[in-house]
């Protein structure tokens, strides 16, 4: 017969591993219902002042598979397309129609991209970060495209995310980032003038990108009326996770979290002026990564007025003519549900 | 119902505590997940608080039992000391009177 002491152990060890196994069983449901399912999206056009932009051009799978050749990318010639949108200033960012291609460049009568690499920091602790510059004459340039619409393509388990790099060989974007994931959070996310979650409360900072060129950011405590009074603004792209970079044009007092990390963030100077960073991080004698306050004092020194933060880590990255501009840390980074990226505009590429 | 659920919500408390702490200390490292900001996170936090709740009462309703309990073990206990005294007293009356008889006769 077991004594009452051994009796009382196997009770209290029992307890706790099934406990335990409970524990385990609540955080994989957890993880599955917060990150992994797919949720169901009922995209709806917004109205706009130009018809909304195609959310998914079509794209065969042979397209699908093969990154675009230096020949493919640089599209002979497009047709000019300017809405007025940079009010007729820095035409000497754009040529008068041929298309001028290099490895940091790329420029053409509607579009204007530099990409310049800047190392920054200590000796012992580098920062290394991506710089575009961007210069659009019409918005249709600054597009976004979502994983959801590329189902087809993808190969992977999970049809709402997808490597950063396909979705910009698919979209046949120049130059791409990460975007704000938004698969992974309650949000509000309208996508080239298409609307696919419009939930409150929301889980971040907001950055609403509109029509005429412009772009505001919104903290986090969004009334429905606030919302309703972006909506009636016409926006083209919201994005939710932030957080805001610059308040009124000046750096923040304080920032939530002040760790190094890598990050993607997208800013603004003027309509048709925009700029992407993309801080790589975590890679020793590489790259350190950046704070929020170091990549908010780099958006103010360059001069922007509006700058916000999207989805950093694993899943921030730059591509430039479809293959890798900056260096992820892993070969094959995280999957996203959503890419920024700038392409000759839909005029001009006949989409 | 009762026996069930006073053994199975302090192990649920637990359970939701611990996962209470788990996000907590996710949330340090990476606050944009939103770990204890979002609904579902919402949702544990309120299981959580009403099984702490429902198994608080359970275990002050059971104290005020056990204390009910006890206080009326004191008092009969209380009762059967009372009752010895008095036959106890009135015995030694008898004892006192029958020796005062004695030295009588």
């Amino acid at each position: 017969m077991m004594n009452p002491k051994n009796r009382r152990v196997k009770r209290l060890v029992t307890a706790i591993v099934a406990d335990l196994l409970v524990l385990g069983a609540l955080l994989g449901a957890f993880t599955y219902f917060y990150f992994l399912r797919e949720r169901d999206y009922t995209p709806r056009t917004l109205t706009s002042p130009t018809p909304a932009v195609s959310a998914a051009p079509e794209a065969t799978a042979a397209e699908a598979s093969t990154a675009p050749t230096e020949e493919a990318a640089a599209t002979p010639t497009p047709a000019v397309v300017d809405t007025g949108l940079l009010g007729g200033k820095f035409a000497e960012k754009f040529t008068t129609g041929e298309v001028e291609q290099t490895e940091t460049s790329y420029k053409s009568a509607n579009v204007s991209i530099d990409v310049q690499q800047i190392v920054a920091g200590t000796p012992e602790k580098p920062i290394t970060y991506y710089l575009a510059d961007i210069y659009i004459k019409d918005i249709s340039s600054f597009r976004t495209a979502v994983a959801l619409d590329y189902k087809d393509q993808n190969q992977g388990d999970r049809k709402n995310v997808m490597s950063t790099k396909q979705l910009s060989q698919l979209t046949g974007a120049l130059l791409a980032i990460s975007g704000d994931n938004f698969a992974y959070h309650q949000s509000i996310a309208v996508r080239n003038g298409v609307e696919w979650e419009n939930k409150l409360p929301v889980f971040g900072d907001i950055c609403v990108l509109y029509y005429d060129g412009t772009m505001e950011t919104y903290p986090q405590e969004l009334k429905r009326a606030d919302v309703d009074a972006i909506y009636a603004k016409e926006p083209y792209q919201i994005w939710t996770f932030g957080p805001e970079l610059l308040v009124d044009g000046q750096v923040p007092a304080q920032f939530a979290n002040g760790k190094a990390n890598p990050l993607s963030a997208i800013g603004y100077y003027e309509p048709g002026h925009y700029c992407f960073i993309l801080v790589d991080g975590r890679q020793k004698g590489y790259s350190w990564g950046m704070t929020y306050p170091e990549l908010a004092q780099v958006f103010f020194d360059l001069g922007c007025k509006v700058a916000f933060n999207l989805d950093g880590g694993d899943t921030a990255v730059m591509t430039y003519m479809g293959e890798w501009r900056s260096q992820p840390e892993e070969s094959s980074p995280r999957d996203t549900s959503d890419i920024l990226y700038i392409v000759e505009p839909t005029a001009a590429s006949g989409q | 119902m009762k026996r069930i659920l006073s053994r199975v919500l302090p192990h649920l408390t637990i359970i939701l505590g611990v996962m209470t702490l788990v996000f907590y200390v996710v949330d340090g490292f990476n606050a944009v997940m939103a770990f204890m900001a979002s609904d579902l996170s919402k949702q544990v936090f309120m299981v959580l608080a009403v099984s702490a709740i429902v198994s608080s009462i359970m275990l002050i309703s059971r104290q005020w039992k056990e204390d009910d309990r006890k206080a009326k073990k004191a008092a009969k206990r209380l009762e059967t000391a009372e009752l010895e005294a008095t036959e106890a007293m009135f015995e030694l009356e008898e004892l006192k009177k029958s020796r005062e008889t004695g030295k009588d006769e």
